[in-house]
């Protein structure tokens, strides 16, 4: 496993530990299966632990507040954030619609359904708009690696999408409407079998 | 999907019209931060700057007031560089929908701010292990802090074992000695015990223990 990609699963497993303990104080007996579960982050996961008790044993007590000055740097770094945010967005080549990425690399969703395994009613809905952000990491490197374009560019495409959504078929008694749907529902309601679910949900 | 606190839910995060609104009445402030987040994040940041720049400026305090909520003043600069980092890291994040972070904080909100914050704790841990064990622990107590712990002590017994603790740099001895004040046993056949959450020996881990209480009475005769 490269770097990288050890890093991104540690944070994940990290991340899981503290969804799991956000409102509780882990018990020896939880802590011990998360290890058990994770043992290549074994010390990592204790490390946390102990922090995360740290927090619970000083639940009630008076929590620091940030002063002014500490607020007024924050607000400094915002707004920073925002202006190179928003000067790397104007110098960005026009993004792309995922119609035009599809007919500049002479792909459709039914090839790219079959080519990569996945329900073809996820991809529509992706490339409908009907799919809410984020999109599973799994869709977004396969696709961005077939397309050859960058996570970024792919982002575009999503957000030029949900501002376009295409209609879906409308009923004799009433207007079309848009329900966009989040990645994980519309894998989960898909006809794939549970392991094609599990597998493009990163559950395996 | 989450209401805010008078029961509307959010607008949806490409709804630049909805989000106008609610900059405009102030509503915004009420709904879930994980909503304002994908807000920020579909709506972009060229989208209208009166909007984003509101939305950005909550985020970005909400960050920092649940940072400094779990970063201690024992830290070194009171844990001011902490805090700094940890939501430096943060609000780039949410400026970037494809980061893990960016996509977390949009998920489970103040799960990634606090793990985010323990990493940093961490980091910090790691650094004053290099320069300070549990055994010197009297070199990296704050002078200035003497008159606190004092007050502590005598306001409750608990208060000063946190208060010592928080000086104990490295989180495994601070870890044993927390499950040996949760009446978890050293080691154990029957049950889970100290060493088989820590992954060392019972000798080493009762070692840790005493370590811990040492200081505990050294730092209580010393007070007194």
């Amino acid at each position: 496993m490269s770097d990288a990609n050890r890093d991104m699963e540690r944070d994940e497993v990290l991340f899981a530990l503290h969804k799991a303990c956000t409102n509780t104080n882990p018990s020896a007996a939880e802590i011990a299966k998360w290890v058990e579960r994770f043992p290549q982050y074994a010390d990592e996961i204790r490390s946390h632990v102990a922090i995360i008790k740290d927090w619970a044993a000083r639940e009630g007590r008076q929590a620091p507040e940030p002063d002014e000055a500490m607020i007024s740097r924050s607000e400094s770094r915002a707004m920073d954030a925002l202006h190179k945010a928003r000067t790397a967005a104007a110098g960005r080549p026009a993004a792309q619609t995922f119609d035009q990425i599809m007919a500049a690399t002479g792909t459709n969703v039914p090839d790219l359904a079959r080519k990569l395994n996945i329900a073809r009613v996820i991809l529509a809905a992706l490339v409908g708009g009907r799919m809410l952000a984020p999109v599973g990491e799994r869709l977004v490197a396969a696709l961005t690696g077939c397309w050859s374009i960058s996570t970024e560019a792919f982002e575009f495409a999503v957000q030029l999408a949900l501002t376009a959504p295409k209609l879906g078929i409308p009923k004799a008694d009433s207007n079309a409407v848009v329900i966009p749907r989040s990645y994980e529902d519309l894998v989960r309601a898909s006809s794939m079998s549970e392991d094609r679910k599990k597998y493009w949900l990163g559950e395996e | 999907m989450a209401l805010n606190n008078e029961g509307e839910p959010p607008p949806h995060p490409t709804d630049l019209e909805g989000w106008r609104r609610s900059v405009r009445d102030g509503c915004f402030v009420r709904y879930p931060a994980e909503a304002v987040v994908a807000a920020i994040q579909d709506l972009g940041p060229t989208a209208d700057t009166e909007v984003i720049n509101a939305l950005a400026l909550h985020v970005s305090e909400t960050i920092l007031r649940t940072v400094r909520r779990h970063v201690g003043k024992n830290h070194p600069n009171q844990g001011a560089d902490i805090v700094d980092d940890a939501h430096g890291q943060l609000i780039q994040a949410v400026l970037c929908p494809s980061s893990a972070d960016g996509k977390g904080l949009r998920e489970a909100f103040v799960a990634r701010v606090r793990f985010r914050t323990a990493d940093a704790i961490r980091e910090d841990g790691l650094r004053r292990a290099r320069e300070c064990s549990v055994e010197n622990l009297d070199a990296a107590f704050d002078p200035k802090r003497a008159d606190d712990m004092s007050h502590a002590r005598e306001m409750d017994g608990r208060l000063f074992v946190e208060e010592v603790l928080s000086r104990v740099a490295d989180e495994r001895k601070r870890l044993a000695f927390r499950l040996h004040m949760d009446g978890i046993p050293l080691d154990s056949k029957r049950t889970t015990s100290i060493a088989d959450v820590l992954g060392v020996s019972s000798k080493t881990a009762g070692h840790w223990i005493e370590e811990v209480q040492a200081q505990l009475k050294h730092i209580a005769e010393e007070q007194s």
